[in-house]
C-alpha cells in the first residue's frame, strides 16, 4: 500500500510510503480527486516516508493542485527530504507549491 | 470516429496508417468545420462522407459555414502564428494525408489517405527503426526500440506502440555542423512516452540543443511532442534568444498541455562559434549540465517552471562553456533512473561520473557507455523513456 489517507481536522492528509512515480500515482490521483468529489477542500500530502518522485509522480501532483485550485481549495505538501526538496528547485516547482517543512506547519491554517 | 475507422477497414490500409493518420486528420477537419465553419454553433451541422476504396479511404468534411479561403489560412509554422490555434488544424491534415482539397466555397474538405509504403507521418524526415551506433559520430542519432513485435496486442498496448512508432518517427536526425560533435539517443519504455531531442543548425552558424520530457504517455504526450517539436524548429529558426523561443512554445501547447493535464520539462541551449558561454532557458528540466574535461560538472539550473502550468514569461540565463573542451550533456530522469542503485536517490552522480570519465570520447561512444550502463541495471524504479544528449563544439 503506497498510500494512507487520514483526516485532521478538516484536513485531509495523504502518506506516501516509499515512492510516488509512474507506476502508482493515479492511485493517488483517484484517492484524492475523490475526497475532493466528497466535498474535501484543504489537503496535505506528507513525504516524511517518501524516498522518490519521478516526473510523472511531479506531473500528477501539478495536475492536483490545479484540480484543487480550481474547487476553491489547497493542497500543500510537507516534509520533503533535502533531495525531494532540491527536486522541487531544480524544477522551479517550488514556485508552484505551497512547500512546508513539516506536518505541523502545513496544518496551520 | 471509431465508426469512421471501422467503416474503413475494407480498405486495408495500413494500421497504423488508419489508426494515427486518418483519425488525427478526420478529427481536424471535423474540429474545423464545427469551430470555424459553422462558427461553434450547434444549431448548424456537420456532414461526413466516407467513400472506401481497397487501398484508399476518401473522407468528404463540409459545414454549414459561409466558406473560407484556405489559400489566406497563416503557415502556422511562422512565428507569428505560433501561438494561434487555427491554421494547425489544417497543417496537421496536410502533413498527414496523401490529398488534402478544399471545394471552392471553401466549406468542404476533403481528405484521401492511399495505402502507400513509407512512413506514416510526413513531418521531418523519418528514421531507420534501428541505427547502428557509428565511430562517425556528427550523423545519425541512434534509436533502439524495446518494445516486441509482432505479438497480437490488445487495443491499449496497440496505442502505445503507435504513440512510440510516431515518437521515434518524429526525431529528426542531428544535422551535420562544422565544428559541432553530437550525438543523441531515446529509448522507448514501454508504458510511457513523450521524451525527446533536437538538435538545429541556427543562423550565424550556431548550434540549438533542446531536450523535452512530455509527461503522460500515449497518443496525447506523442501528439504534444509532435506540435512542440514543429514549433520549436521553426522558432528556433528565426533566430531568437532561447527565452523567447520558450515563450513561443509555451503560447502554441500551452492550452493543450492544460487541457491533457500534461506538463513538459523542457531545456534549450544554444551554442556559438567560439563564444565563451551557453546561452540557455531551461522549463522545469532537472539534468542539464556542462561537463568539463577535469570532470567538474556544473548544472544549467532550470530558470522557469516547467510548461503547462501557465509558467510564461521565460527568461534566458548564461553558463561559462569552454569551446572544444566541455561537454554539454542532457538527460532525463529515465536514464538516471535505471541505474539508481540501492541506498541512492538517484542515478544522476553515476551519470556524470560515466561522461567524466569517457570525456575524450566520441560523443557517440560516450552515449554507448550510458546506455551500457543503463541496460546492465536492474531497475529499481519502473522504466520510463531513457534520453540523452550529448553535444561538443568549437
Amino acid at each position: 500500500m503506497s498510500f494512507r489517507e487520514r483526516t485532521v481536522g478538516r484536513v485531509t492528509v495523504y502518506d506516501v510510503d516509499g515512492q510516488l512515480i509512474v507506476g502508482n500515482r493515479h492511485e493517488l490521483k483517484r484517492m484524492m480527486l475523490e475526497a475532493l468529489e466528497g466535498g474535501a477542500r484543504r489537503f496535505v500530502i506528507d513525504f516524511s516516508r517518501t524516498g522518490y518522485i519521478d516526473s510523472s509522480g511531479l506531473g500528477v501532483l501539478i495536475t492536483l493542485s490545479k484540480e484543487v485550485r480550481a474547487q476553491g481549495g489547497d493542497l500543500r505538501l510537507a516534509s520533503l527530504n533535502p533531495d525531494l526538496q532540491r527536486l522541487f528547485e531544480l524544477t522551479k516547482l517550488d514556485t508552484f507549491f505551497r512547500i512546508c517543512d513539516d506536518l505541523g506547519e502545513a496544518l496551520d491554517e | 470516429m471509431e465508426r469512421a475507422v471501422a467503416c474503413c477497414a475494407p480498405a486495408g490500409l495500413d494500421r497504423d496508417r488508419l489508426l494515427f493518420n486518418f483519425r488525427v486528420g478526420l478529427t481536424e477537419a471535423i474540429s474545423n468545420a464545427i469551430l470555424f465553419g459553422n462558427v461553434d454553433d450547434p444549431g448548424k451541422r456537420v456532414r461526413i462522407e466516407l467513400r472506401v476504396r481497397p487501398g484508399e479511404v476518401t473522407a468528404r468534411v463540409s459545414d454549414e459555414g459561409g466558406g473560407f479561403d484556405p489559400g489566406a489560412v497563416p503557415d502556422p509554422r511562422l512565428p507569428e502564428n505560433i501561438a494561434k490555434d487555427s491554421g494547425r488544424g489544417i497543417f496537421l491534415m496536410r502533413a498527414l494525408m496523401d490529398e488534402v482539397h478544399f471545394n471552392d466555397a471553401g466549406n468542404a474538405v476533403t481528405l484521401v489517405l492511399r495505402d502507400l509504403p513509407g512512413p506514416s507521418v510526413s513531418l521531418p524526415p523519418p528514421l531507420p527503426d534501428e541505427v547502428d551506433s557509428q565511430p562517425d559520430a556528427a550523423g545519425m542519432p541512434g534509436v533502439e526500440r524495446q518494445s516486441g513485435e509482432g505479438e497480437a496486442l490488445d487495443g491499449l498496448s496497440r496505442e502505445m506502440q503507435l504513440a512510440h512508432d510516431l515518437q521515434m518517427k518524429l526525431l529528426p536526425p542531428i544535422p551535420r555542423v562544422r565544428g559541432v560533435e553530437a550525438a543523441a539517443r531515446v529509448v522507448p519504455a514501454e508504458s510511457v512516452g513523450g521524451d525527446f531531442y533536437q538538435v538545429l543548425q541556427l543562423p550565424g552558424g550556431r548550434t540549438g540543443v533542446m531536450i523535452g520530457d512530455v509527461s503522460g504517455h500515449g497518443f496525447p504526450a506523442a501528439l504534444i511532442m509532435a506540435l512542440v517539436m514543429s514549433a520549436a524548429a521553426i522558432s528556433a529558426q528565426q533566430g531568437g534568444d532561447p527565452a523567447t523561443v520558450l515563450e513561443h512554445l509555451d503560447r502554441a501547447i500551452g492550452d493543450e498541455l492544460e487541457s491533457t493535464e500534461m506538463y513538459l520539462s523542457l531545456c534549450y541551449c544554444v551554442l556559438s562559434p567560439g563564444m565563451p558561454e551557453v546561452v540557455y532557458a531551461n522549463a522545469g528540466h532537472p539534468h542539464a549540465f556542462i561537463v568539463e574535461p577535469s570532470g567538474t560538472t556544473r548544472r544549467l539550473l532550470a530558470t522557469d517552471p516547467p510548461m503547462g502550468i501557465g509558467g510564461a514569461p521565460f527568461s534566458d540565463a548564461r553558463v561559462k562553456w569552454a569551446p572544444g573542451e566541455d561537454l554539454l550533456l542532457l538527460f532525463t530522469d529515465g536514464l538516471s533512473d535505471t541505474v539508481a542503485r540501492r541506498g541512492r536517490k538517484s542515478g544522476e552522480d553515476l551519470v556524470l561520473k560515466t561522461v567524466a570519465r569517457n570525456h575524450r570520447e566520441p560523443a557517440v561512444e560516450i552515449l554507448d557507455r550510458l546506455f551500457e550502463i543503463s541496460a546492465q541495471s536492474v531497475p529499481l524504479i519502473p522504466a520510463d523513456d531513457r534520453t540523452a544528449v550529448v553535444v561538443r563544439a568549437e
